[in-house]
């Protein structure tokens, strides 16, 4: 049980910051700008932190209850749930737990069960004291809510106003994450009151919400009873939602966002910020909560596709590095399987899959399709220019592609009821512990993908070793083995297609923003309550 | 005036006065022409384009005009003015066959509300009022929510949102000529109901449709590049010019080309209709208004469909 | 006067009836579109059971003509229902931004419609001149592109380039009535500029119509002056088919603020629409094409209500 102090964290952040800030602006004259920019948020000996002002964010992803969290789920409500609200801990550059409102947890396997040390001296917005009882009635009410991060929870045992003791239906090593970071926790009397969370939020959190247009933007103000002395700094930030990458780019650049949120699928726009020199990059570094694109096929459906040479043809013959020159500007960062390349359930050891139609078209002619066969792609128009190209360099190998253009409801339906023919784009989430996220589509009862491939025996076998396993050595062992039995190019099942890049996003913003935190702790979160502007 | 009305529309059209009257002012002449050219260019892409307007070029993405790609190449390496060049056949598929069915459709609806009269007549306009309360984008949206994607399925989108107009149009003119001496005249001589319908009831209401179907061919063009806007348009990889258009935004600060000339495509061919439209309801219009000048609620009717 | 009086409420009848089959319509339609607001709500992260708990809890698992007659029954009693995917009752959504659309919409229809008027006239009393075609060609060309690539043109030199205007955004009139002012200003341009286009059209043609009538030529053989002869008779008559109109542009550019608000980024009833329409909130769908059918609906009310004072043949 590593602790690390609030102050240690921080200063670990704001040089990891000064990095990025130097590599993403490369050796051009502006490194200058970006070096000083990072250099007054880990020193700032002579200016210190100057009050007030607004933050400016421009950001894609709207949230429907930024009040409510039980109901704000999924990595884009993060930005969101930051500014108001605490978890019992986050995640430092290196993706290490660093205590928030926990000060320490303990997790004992005997029994199962985590006991909690909780921070003293913390207040709501509403005035109300944070303790080991509004722990539990935040944990019920998201068990209420049928949230799966609390799924695991037997029951809460309130031991003193600072100690809590979780009790576990089962030993499950990914319960402690889902509990110490999805978690945001609500005033008790809010929680009594729901209807009072509708536009409005009380938290812990530095700045509390104080106009919401659903959509279309959040305004959030200073929060006067912030647990860390003197802070924050600024007097209010406003998000502002903006779903169009360009409309996005042009307004910032215009300087009507001080900072703004760009996805890696806008290399061009990526690459225009970066290419002015003048505005600072921020990406996240320890992989917590990054998402890959895959093609996945419908392998449930009986078609081509359920046999597992046309699934490795597939994967034969794609070029990835053409579609990445072409389409992420040669930025992309590639993986061949369940992880980012580095992460500890990342095989170093199985046979990646090259750009090679001819074996492709071996392996279709072992399978029995010498003729090739028709097949469809169904991607959102976001994805359609690169599923184009990907459709022809298949068309090429015999596996003839048709674009089915679905908007993006169309597109979970398929996910959801695996009802998809031929190809569809794989979301995936590639954090570390494969039990939990590669679990939600391999398992026959996950919710998304799952109706619509195979589930094979021997991966099945390994997904149930892994939730069982608490010793990480033996875990990470089973994991990459998992990975090699679904990946491997000669071996492998296939079973989710050919994983294309890792799709993260970068905050772009202004130099004279100052320790925003941007994407360090978890690839789509930000910690404003140290955050000044240096105007 | 009678006599003029009796005329079939051919005969009109035939008459050297509404094409002297049409053809008279030499931009609706140079209209004509480019409409004509852009129909040629669309049959004939195959032998026109550079290049395969498919054809993928994933190491020469975004490059600027050049002596090669005269309006560069997109996000996929294929050339600009192929893909300008193939899209005017899916502009002018979605013109006439989304004119086409919401004429077909309409008409029928109108002439059988008209003739039908009652029950029918109101139901069937009370639907058509209904559709029409929805604004003709949103219908076309949910609509093409629907059906989802491909050529067919937004003309069909596109023709059913634009059904109302015909039918109300083609309704007014029935009752305005149904008792007319010679509908009289023909149900006197035994023709049949359906008959005196199509023989001498439905030639009337041509004229006025036809002047719509002119104007809404422009009105369609437009459609298909706004769904395609928002994402309901036809599928890739197919050339349209909406489609491009919306697809070039991406990289409009870079390479504007890719949106503007698309853009450009869409504005010529549809100004080219409307201003054909304009001048063809010019020149029928002094013979429509004999039927129309003698009472304000017919007045109304013919000017809704403006 | 009785005469109209009975009109207007033949209409209001009418306008009813209209309306509950534009909620007939519209919710059965909207139940043939594929997807499930639930899975969308939820996104990937969902359980069986979470997607099972939530649609017992808006009750999308009710038969479809239940939820219907439930939806209309809320609606008396002054509720629009549940939105899934804002998590908030409907109409605390809709009207505020009905009226940020509102605020878009009636200065950009007041613009259009009173330049097209004007222009329009200037069109017709120089027939066949070249004032006349000037101004006809660029009216075309006003309705002939596509209005989000204007839109896009717009952004990209007003704000872009020049720096004149902001490229995108909504600040609440109430908070900073200038910064609204610098943000709306391109879409209503853009929004005018369609309108404005169609009424010149309009007004030019009927302008001509009634030049050719006889009593415009009486009334000039006896001496009457030109102008008396354009604002007396001319203006009044040519208004009415404009009149007959307004009704259903006004529904046509709610219509159309789906594009421009989604370009602008605006947070009106136009993009409200089209988020609801891609996250498969129907009950949001529904209720806002009601609101829209209502305000169409009391459009064309006002219009015809105005249209037998313009037009005496009809009292």
């Amino acid at each position: 049980m590593k602790k690390i102090s609030r102050r240690n964290f921080l200063k670990a952040a704001g040089l990891a910051m000064a990095a990025v800030g130097l590599t993403a602006c490369g050796s051009s004259s502006s490194s200058s700008t970006a070096a000083s920019a990072g250099g007054a948020a880990s020193a700032a000996p002579t200016s210190g932190p100057k009050m007030g002002g607004t933050l400016r964010f421009a950001y894609g992803s709207p949230i429907a209850t930024p009040g409510y969290t039980p109901r704000a789920s999924g990595n884009a409500a993060v930005f969101y749930l930051n500014l108001a609200y605490d978890n019992l801990f986050t995640y430092d550059v290196d993706g290490n737990r660093v205590p928030r409102l926990a000060t320490e947890w303990v997790f004992d396997e005997a029994e199962p069960s985590i006991t909690w040390t909780l921070r003293e001296g913390v207040q709501f917005a509403d005035g109300e004291p944070f303790n080991a009882e509004a722990v539990k009635a935040n944990i019920e009410e998201y068990q209420a809510n049928n949230r799966t991060e609390v799924a695991n929870i037997a029951s809460c045992e309130v031991i003193d106003d600072t100690h809590i003791k979780m009790v576990l239906a089962q030993v499950n090593s990914s319960t402690l994450e889902s509990v110490g970071f999805f978690v945001y926790y609500m005033s008790p009397k809010a929680i009594a009151n729901p209807s009072s969370l509708d536009a409005g939020t009380c938290g812990t959190g530095p700045f509390q919400l104080s106009e919401f247009e659903n959509n279309a933007y959040a305004i959030y103000t200073r929060n006067d009873n912030y647990w860390e002395e003197g802070k924050p700094y600024l007097d209010s930030v406003e998000i502002t939602v903006i779903s169009e990458p360009t409309t996005m780019s042009t307004a910032f650049q215009a300087g009507e966002y001080d900072i703004i949120s760009v996805g890696d699928m806008s290399p061009m726009i990526k690459q225009e910020l970066t290419g002015a020199g003048i505005y600072i990059e921020e990406r996240n570094t320890n992989g917590v909560g990054i998402e890959t694109v895959g093609l996945i096929p419908n392998s449930a459906i009986d078609s081509p596709w359920a046999d597992a040479r046309v699934r490795r043809a597939m994967c034969y013959a794609i070029d990835m590095d053409a579609i990445n020159a072409a389409f992420m500007m040669g930025t992309a960062q590639l993986t061949d399987q369940w992880a980012v390349p580095g992460a500890v359930t990342y095989n170093d050891e199985l046979t990646h899959f090259t750009y090679n139609p001819e074996r492709a078209k071996e392996l279709l002619a072992e399978a029995g399709y010498a003729d090739g066969f028709d097949t469809k792609i169904n991607a959102i128009s976001s994805l359609s220019d690169m599923m184009t190209a990907i459709g022809n360099m298949l068309t090429e190998v015999g596996i003839r592609c048709q674009i089915n253009q679905v908007d993006a409801a169309t597109q979970n339906q398929l996910m959801l009821e695996g009802t998809w023919e031929g190809l569809m784009p794989h979301y995936a989430t590639v954090s570390p512990d494969l039990g939990l996220y590669m679990g939600r589509h391999l398992d026959a009862n996950g919710a998304y993908y799952a109706p619509g491939i195979q589930h094979p025996e021997k991966e099945m076998e390994l997904l149930e070793a892994i939730r069982g396993c608490v010793d990480e050595t033996e875990k990470h062992e089973l994991e990459k083995e998992l990975q090699a039995a679904i990946y491997d190019a000669e071996t492998g099942s296939c079973l989710f297609g050919r994983p294309l890049f890792i799709n993260s996003a970068s905050s772009f913003k202004y130099d004279y923003v100052i320790d925003d935190f941007s994407r360090m702790s978890f690839s789509a979160s930000w910690d404003l309550s140290g955050c000044w502007l240096n105007l | 005036m009678e006599n003029t009305k009796k005329k079939g529309l051919l005969d009109r059209l035939k008459s050297s006065r509404v094409l002297r009257v049409m053809f008279g002012r030499k931009i609706i002449v140079v209209c004509a022409v480019l409409i004509l050219v852009m129909v040629l260019v669309a049959i004939f892409a195959p032998v026109i384009a550079p290049y395969d307007p498919n054809k993928d070029d994933l190491y020469n993405v975004l490059k600027g005009c050049s002596a090669e790609h005269w309006l560069g190449t997109d996000s996929n390496g294929r050339d600009v003015l192929s893909r300008i060049i193939y899209g005017a056949r899916v502009s002018f598929t979605v013109g006439l066959v989304a004119v086409l069915i919401s004429s077909v459709i309409g008409m029928a609806l109108g002439l059988i509300s008209g003739v039908a009269g009652g029950v029918v007549d109101s139901v069937i306009m009370r639907i058509m009022d209904a559709m029409m309360a929805v604004p003709m984008l949103i219908l076309a949206l949910f609509l093409g929510a629907i059906l989802g994607q491909g050529l067919f399925n937004v003309c069909l989108a596109i023709g059913i949102s634009m059904v109302p107009q015909y039918a109300r149009i083609t309704r007014g003119q029935v009752l305005s000529v149904r008792n007319a001496d010679y509908v009289t005249a023909g149900t006197l001589c035994g023709a049949s109901r359906v008959r005196n319908t199509l023989v001498h009831v439905f030639p009337n209401c041509l004229s006025a449709n036809i002047v719509t179907m002119t104007a809404s061919l422009g009105g369609a063009i437009l459609a298909e590049a706004n769904l395609s806007f928002l994402g309901m348009g036809i599928s890739p990889p197919t050339a349209s010019w909406g489609a491009m258009v919306s697809g070039g935004y991406k990289y409009l600060s870079n390479q504007p080309v890719i949106a503007i000339a698309p853009g450009i495509a869409i504005m010529i061919v549809v100004l080219c209709f409307n201003m054909c439209g304009d001048a063809l309801r010019d020149a029928l219009d002094p013979k429509l208004r004999g039927t129309l000048g003698n009472g304000s609620k017919k007045r109304r009717k013919a000017t809704k469909g403006v | 006067m009785p005469n109209l009086l009975k009109m207007i409420g033949k209409r209001i009848v009418q306008s009813c009836i209209t309306i509950l089959l534009v909620t007939l319509f519209v919710f059965f339609l909207i139940q043939l579109v594929p997807g499930n607001p639930v899975a969308n709500y939820l996104g990937a992260s969902a359980t069986p059971e979470q997607i099972e708990y939530y649609t017992h809890l808006y009750g999308y698992d009710r038969p479809v003509i239940v939820q219907y007659l439930s939806w209309i029954g809320g609606l008396f009693r002054g509720t629009m229902g549940q939105s899934i995917s804002y998590q908030s009752e409907i109409a605390d959504i809709l009207l505020p931004r009905l009226m940020v659309t509102l605020s878009m919409v009636v200065p950009a229809f007041i613009i259009g419609t009173v330049t097209g008027v004007l222009l329009g006239i200037v069109s017709a009393l120089n027939r066949g001149k070249w004032l006349d075609s000037v101004i006809s060609f660029f009216a075309n060309i006003g309705v002939s592109m596509p209005m989000f690539w204007l839109g896009m043109m717009g952004m990209l030199v007003l704000g872009l380039r020049l720096h004149w205007l902001p490229t995108s955004g909504y600040v609440p009139m109430e908070r900073d009535f200038g910064q609204w002012l610098s943000h709306m200003i391109m879409p209503i341009l853009v929004m005018s500029l369609g309108v404005n286009a169609g009424f010149l059209r309009l007004t030019r043609s009927s302008m001509l119509e009634v030049i050719r009538q006889d009593y415009v030529t009486t009334a000039r053989a006896k001496g009457v002056p030109k102008n008396a002869i354009i604002m007396k008779h001319q203006l009044r008559n040519s208004l009415i088919p404009i009149v007959t109109v307004m009704g259903s542009r006004l529904g046509t550019m709610v219509g159309s603020t789906v594009l421009i608000e989604n370009l602008f980024v605006i947070p009106g009833l136009g993009s409200v629409m089209m988020n609801g329409i891609s996250s498969r909130d129907f009950m949001l769908v529904a209720n806002g094409v009601l609101v829209i059918s209502i305000f169409v609906a009391l459009c064309n009310l006002m219009v015809d209500i105005l249209y037998g004072i313009i037009d005496p043949r009809t009292r």
